[in-house]
């Protein structure tokens, strides 16, 4: 059984998709038309990334969880690093670890290699912080975990995928 | 005689000799047959001729005789035989068959015996006795055993009782021979002949098990017929049979019903979908007593899966079966009431005591398939589950902390699940007997909840929930009112549950929650609205609604920060003004929930101006009021108010632009009404009480806009007046395209008169005693020009032949070519005239239009090199229009046309070219004229036609100039081509694809130097129209599209090619089998990386996105 079965749902669906696959959205003044203007990464694009993850166990993405928001993306282009915080919808959430694996691989995968990404528990939100943070910033687990004959690279897959 | 006899003898050797030929063997039972059908030779004579042969020792020799004997049985059906000598081939055969040699030409003869002949009782009986305990199955051809079934058949046939006095014997015989076979031909046969034998012989009963044993081995049918087989088998004709066997008898059910329930549980998807559609048909046909004894196990193999199947189909399909297996049920009311009661027991418990919402979900969609079933269901149901769910929610509302939103909510969901559910029962059968509406015990008591809840609750969630219920629960009526027409105005039986003052109550609270600020609330209650009018008497909503709204739009003002330059982003955006409001308003909302802070920031981003309360409220109302009008008798009625509505806002002058603004607001919301309205009748009246006073109010303006032409205003004032043609244009179209012919023909009349001559009298309309002059837009330096698209957009739509009007074709022929009015006046004359042409009759067609018409009129400016280019766009403009019409309606000169445009794309001068290339799209395109609706003459398949004819050409054209290295000119018939393409069928698309894609796959080599680019740009788009059309065409290409994209997508210079390049990787990705795509995909999720750090964030989120389209492969 799920540990919260009747999360609280942030915003409306509707709402999220239509911003997204916004005819207009071409024109809109997130993407230049010049041809030599450049278009720097900014947070809500990494919030673009990762706001259509879905939970493991509800129909429901991150976003309307309200488990990413962009207020807790952080992006250093200097640096080239990115820093985001996901909150889990109760402390004691076990799918902890998966949703931040899920979001981690999706970055993995949509992000240039220079980026380099940390994703970590929202400070106070989980019980077991400090092991969920370890896990997911552990390059060997995260790579054998994400195995091609793991089980949990179904699971992260079918988060991932967008309708 | 005796020559007969002799000749006869020799056939027979021939035939039987082994040795012999297969030619003479052919030639001599022919000659046998032939002597026999022509009387010189009898039946006897052969028996006598094979005397010898039958009773050989060699087998063969023996097989050979009989063999000829059953030939000629078969093959010459109307043999003269008497009874005795029937009984005697009978009994010979029956002998016969104890021979093993001779087994299958034995069956032969007996089935050309029995189909031919009728032997007397008990021949019948021995011979299939005699069939059954000789000959094994197994030793027989498939052939052969086809035939002992087919005897089977036929003795039932005509001897019925014969057979069925054999009783157990024959039941042992049958199993035997239908046991182990495997030849769908012969399945096939047996399936359907299976029904017969359990209804004519009683003596199964004693058998159904190994019976069944039979037949359960072939469930599910999995078979694949090859593509030349004759028979065409199909799995489907297999499968059906096989459901005809498993559900002959009721008797069946023990065994198949467990077996069944076994297959729902495989793990295999396809037959887990077969047998629950095996079981829907077979509970159907087996009745409710047989299944009785079932129910509990049916329904926990169904509950499991709806709950914990991860498939969507299968949990689908589970649904589907619950609701059939209800909906047969129903005929057994109590095991309707068992099987029902399990199910309410099992879903009550879940939805209360589940803290997993989606098992409670699950349950309610379990209910609602039932409630939906039948109306006994319905009734059984709710008095089960309401007054407990009105206790649930009771005591949910008492704990009363925020974490029981979520359970309050699912449980209003609940409710109106089932009421929606209550009246698809009660809609769809409660025709016959006026049986109540199951709800009608309980409306009091939901009413009183639901309007307590929109009322008194906090929660908007629960509160849009509540309003869909109340308007659930408005539409559920006392009695069954089946559809009746428009003209029948006079039934108003549609009698509701809730009285007129409790309608009239969640009426009032809609209407109130029209302006409110939270969207979901208000669009919800929008929506209910709309389905109340669309069940309600239009009266009634005049009574309130209607006033109401009027009211609203006509007191709220519209504010708006003229500042901000918004006239002219609305003229440019001819986009409706409703989705307008809706993408706004979700923009700002999603702004709103996510940076609160930045909310002003936002809200000028996404509008562009800040728009205050007030302008919200007006648009909000206007979107109600526009959506209810979209009810046609509805419209019907508020016509008059529509006409005021128009009046009061064209107008001479506004006091403000945020007057004018409102207006114009309103004018694109009654454009939006019209549009959407296709009902003669109420368009009929439009055309009455809107069409002049439009016009006139549009004169008006037109005068005042051209008589300030010295005044600093004058740029202002003609811009309005662009502003208001474009709705009004609009309306007229949409009013004069659906009015009868009859009611065209007067309007007509009067407006040439008006257009032509300047009889402004016609629309009642008496010029200012300022102006001198009459108003005769076409004239050639009339001020008024900007009036004639009101004219050309009623010609165009005219189902009136005008072509004998020769000063109108006149007037439209010049105008179309001025070069001193704006391109859409021309445009608009050129289609006037093109519509025209079409609707010309065949006679005069022969006679006035040829092709020397064009080419020396229109043809001969264009290719004139000293015309300037505007005029010879004007030309090429209109003659794009006529090839059109004259396509349209299937001339035959209309290739010729045709080949001439395609003919300028090759002109030197590259815009000339380009914008012939361009044209080919108009050709086949649907238009807002020459269509169905205009009355324009469509040819049948003329796009077919053209296309066919045209390609080649145009292909031909494309090739000539790609070898000259003509880059220019070869990618504007590339151009052409894919305009050309995105028109035509897909059958069509397909027979060319062999020609099409290399083509297209070559140009995507081409580098992307200036040259090129469009040729690219049309390729790329030819390509992913190609693709989503015919994916699987592509697969034997994807080796060199697939580096060729790439290549594109990170090498490209353009980022718009970048961006169509990666929107194809991602398009192929999800359209094209895993196994063919599959060897390509770590070249391609490897190769596209450099595009995620691309400079253009558009790439960037498309290859991102085609990346992990394609690291997720579909299998």
């Amino acid at each position: 059984m799920s540990d919260n079965p009747n999360p609280v749902i942030y915003v409306d669906n509707e709402n999220c998709k239509s911003f997204e696959d916004n005819e207009n959205s071409f024109n809109s003044s997130r993407y230049s038309i010049e041809e030599d203007q450049i278009d720097e990464f900014d947070e809500q694009e990494i919030f673009d990334l990762v706001r259509s993850i879905t939970d493991p166990e509800h129909p429901l993405t991150l976003e309307q969880l309200n488990v990413v928001r962009i207020e807790n993306v952080n992006i250093n282009l200097e640096n080239s690093y990115i820093l985001l915080y996901f909150t889990p919808t109760v402390p004691h959430c076990s799918m902890a670890n998966l949703i931040g694996l899920s979001i981690k691989e999706k970055l993995a995968r949509s992000l240039p290699k220079r980026f380099k990404v940390d994703v970590i528990v929202t400070p106070g939100s989980h019980s077991s912080e400090s092991s969920v943070n370890k896990q997911l910033n552990d390059k060997e687990r995260v790579s054998a975990a994400l195995d091609t004959s793991s089980s949990i690279l179904t699971i992260v897959n079918e988060c991932i995928k967008q309708n | 005689m005796t020559s007969n006899i002799t000749e006869l003898n020799k056939w027979i050797e021939g035939y039987v000799n082994p040795q012999s030929e297969e030619s003479v063997k052919t030639n001599a039972i022919n000659m046998v047959l032939l002597y026999m059908k022509s009387n010189k030779i009898d039946l006897q004579d052969v028996v006598q001729g094979l005397g010898d042969y039958l009773k050989s020792n060699d087998s063969i020799l023996r097989a050979r005789g009989t063999l000829l004997l059953s030939e000629v049985l078969c093959r010459l059906p109307d043999l003269p035989l008497n009874q005795d000598q029937v009984h005697f081939l009978a009994m010979f055969y029956c002998d016969r068959l104890q021979d093993y040699a001779c087994s299958s030409e034995v069956v032969k003869g007996i089935t050309g015996l029995i189909t031919n002949h009728t032997p007397d009782y008990p021949d019948n009986q021995k011979l299939l006795r005699n069939i059954f305990s000789e000959v094994h199955p197994t030793s027989l051809t498939q052939a052969h055993r086809k035939m002992v079934l087919q005897v089977i058949d036929i003795m039932f046939n005509k001897c019925l009782s014969e057979i069925q006095e054999l009783k157990n014997d024959f039941m042992v015989g049958y199993l035997q021979f239908i046991d182990n076979e495997k030849d769908p031909r012969n399945l096939i046969f047996s399936f359907k002949l299976l029904p017969k034998v359990i209804y004519n012989i009683p003596e199964h009963k004693h058998f159904l098990e190994s019976l069944f044993e039979i037949i359960s081995c072939y469930f599910p049918i999995s078979f694949n017929p090859k593509g030349n087989d004759p028979n065409s088998i199909t799995k489907d004709d297999l499968s059906n049979s096989l459901l005809n066997c498993f559900s002959c008898t009721p008797l069946l059910a023990e065994h198949s019903i467990p077996f069944l329930i076994d297959k729902i549980c495989s793990n295999l998807i396809e037959t887990k979908i077969e047998a629950l559609q095996t079981l829907v048909y077979c509970c159907d046909r087996y009745g409710g007593f047989a299944v009785q004894p079932f129910l509990e196990e049916i329904w926990s193999t169904l509950r499991t899966l709806i709950l914990t199947h991860k498939n969507t189909t299968v949990i689908e399909e589970s649904k589907k079966t619950i609701f059939y297996l209800t909906r047969s049920f129903t005929k057994e009311r109590k095991v309707l009431e068992s099987f029902l009661s399990i199910m309410i027991k099992e879903c009550l418990h879940h939805i209360k005591s589940s803290q997993d919402s989606k098992i409670a979900i699950y349950c309610a969609s379990i209910l609602y398939q039932s409630v939906s079933a039948s109306l006994l269901s319905s009734k059984i149901i709710l008095i089960h589950i309401f007054p407990n769910l009105f206790n649930f929610l009771s005591e949910l509302q008492k704990q009363d902390t925020v974490q029981k939103v979520n359970e309050q909510n699912s449980v209003i969901a609940l409710f109106n699940d089932l009421l929606k559910a209550n009246s698809i029962a009660f809609e769809m059968y409660s025709n016959e007997n006026k049986e109540p509406n199951p709800l009608e015990p309980f409306v009091d008591q939901l009413f009183k909840l639901f309007s307590d809840l929109l009322l008194l609750n906090s929660s908007s969630s629960i509160r849009s929930n509540s309003i869909e219920c109340l308007s659930n629960l408005y539409i559920s009526k006392k009695v069954h009112t089946t559809e009746q027409d428009d003209d029948d105005s006079e039934q108003i039986t549609n009698e509701f549950l809730l009285d007129l003052e409790k309608r009239q109550f969640i009426i009032k609270s809609l209407v109130s929650l029209l302006n409110s600020s939270d969207n979901t609330l208000r669009h919800k209650s929008l929506d209910s609205l709309f389905t109340i009018a669309s069940n309600e008497d239009p009266s009634v909503l005049n009574l309130y609604v209607i006033p109401t709204l009027l009211q609203m739009i006509n007191h709220s003002s519209c504010n708006i920060n003229t500042t901000n330059n918004k006239i002219n982003n609305n003229n440019n955006n001819n986009n409706i003004v409703i989705k307008n409001n809706k993408c706004q308003d979700e923009h700002c909302n999603e702004d709103h929930s996510n940076k609160n802070e930045n909310n002003n920031n936002s809200n000028e981003n996404s509008n562009g101006n800040s728009t205050s309360g007030s302008d919200d409220d007006l648009k909000h109302y206007l979107e109600a009021f526009t959506k209810l009008c979209t009810h046609q008798p509805l419209l019907e009625s508020v016509i008059p108010q529509i006409q005021v509505l128009l009046q009061h806002n064209i107008k001479e002058t506004y006091q403000s632009n945020e007057d004018f603004e409102k207006s114009i607001l309103i004018l694109q919301s009654i454009s939006f009404i019209l549009e959407k309205s296709t009902n003669i009748k109420s368009m009929t009246i439009c055309s009455k009480s809107i069409l002049f006073p439009l016009i006139k109010g549009l004169y008006k303006q037109e005068l005042i806009s051209s008589s300030n032409d010295n005044n600093n205003n004058n740029n202002n004032n003609s811009n309005r007046f662009n502003q208001i043609l474009t709705p009004t244009l609009k309306m007229i179209h949409s009013i004069f395209e659906n009015i009868s012919i009859e009611s065209q023909k007067p309007l007509l009349e009067k407006l040439i008169k008006l257009f032509l001559n300047g009889d402004t009298l016609v629309i009642n309309y008496q010029l200012p005693t300022t102006t001198t002059t009459i108003i005769k837009p076409f004239e050639k330096s009339s001020p008024y020009k900007y009036l004639i698209p009101i004219f050309t957009t009623i010609i165009s739509q005219s189902k009136l032949d005008l072509s004998e009007n020769n000063e109108l074709k006149q007037s439209l022929y010049q105008m179309s070519l001025d070069v001193n009015v704006d391109d859409s006046i021309a445009i608009s004359c050129s289609k006037a005239y093109s519509s025209i042409i079409n609707k010309q009759q065949q006679q005069q067609q022969q006679d006035q239009i040829n092709f020397n018409f064009f080419n020396d009129n229109l043809l001969k400016v264009i290719n004139d090199t000293t015309t300037p280019l505007p005029l010879k766009i004007r030309h090429l403009d209109l003659f794009t229009w006529c090839t059109k019409a004259l396509l349209t309606n299937g001339n035959s000169i209309n290739i010729k046309l045709g080949s001439c445009l395609a003919d300028i794309i090759s002109n030197e001068n590259v815009e000339l070219s380009y914008h012939a290339s361009k044209s080919f799209g108009i050709l086949l395109s649907e238009t807002d004229v020459l269509n169905e609706k205009s009355g324009s003459i469509i040819k049948i398949l003329f796009e077919q036609k053209f296309f066919t004819l045209m390609f080649p050409i145009l292909l031909e054209s494309f090739k000539v100039s790609k070898n000259k290295e003509l880059q220019t000119i070869s990618s504007h018939y590339l151009i052409a081509i894919s305009n050309l393409l995105k028109h035509v069928p897909k059958e069509i698309l397909l027979a060319e694809l062999n020609e099409i894609l290399p083509i297209v796959m070559q140009s995507l080599k081409s580098s992307d130097n200036n040259d090129q680019v469009q040729l690219l740009d049309s390729s790329l788009q030819t390509l992913t129209m190609l693709i989503n059309e015919t994916p699987s065409s592509f697969i034997s290409y994807l080796d060199s599209l697939i580096p060729s994209l790439i290549k594109i997508s990170t090498k490209s210079t353009k980022y718009n090619l970048k961006r169509s390049a990666l929107e194809i990787l991602t398009l192929l990705s999800k359209s094209i089998p895993f196994v063919n795509l599959f060897p390509y995909k770590t070249q391609v999720v490897t190769d596209i990386i450099p595009c995620l750090d691309d400079k253009k964030r558009i790439v960037r989120r498309e290859a991102q996105k085609c990346r992990n389209s394609w690291y997720i492969l579909q299998k």
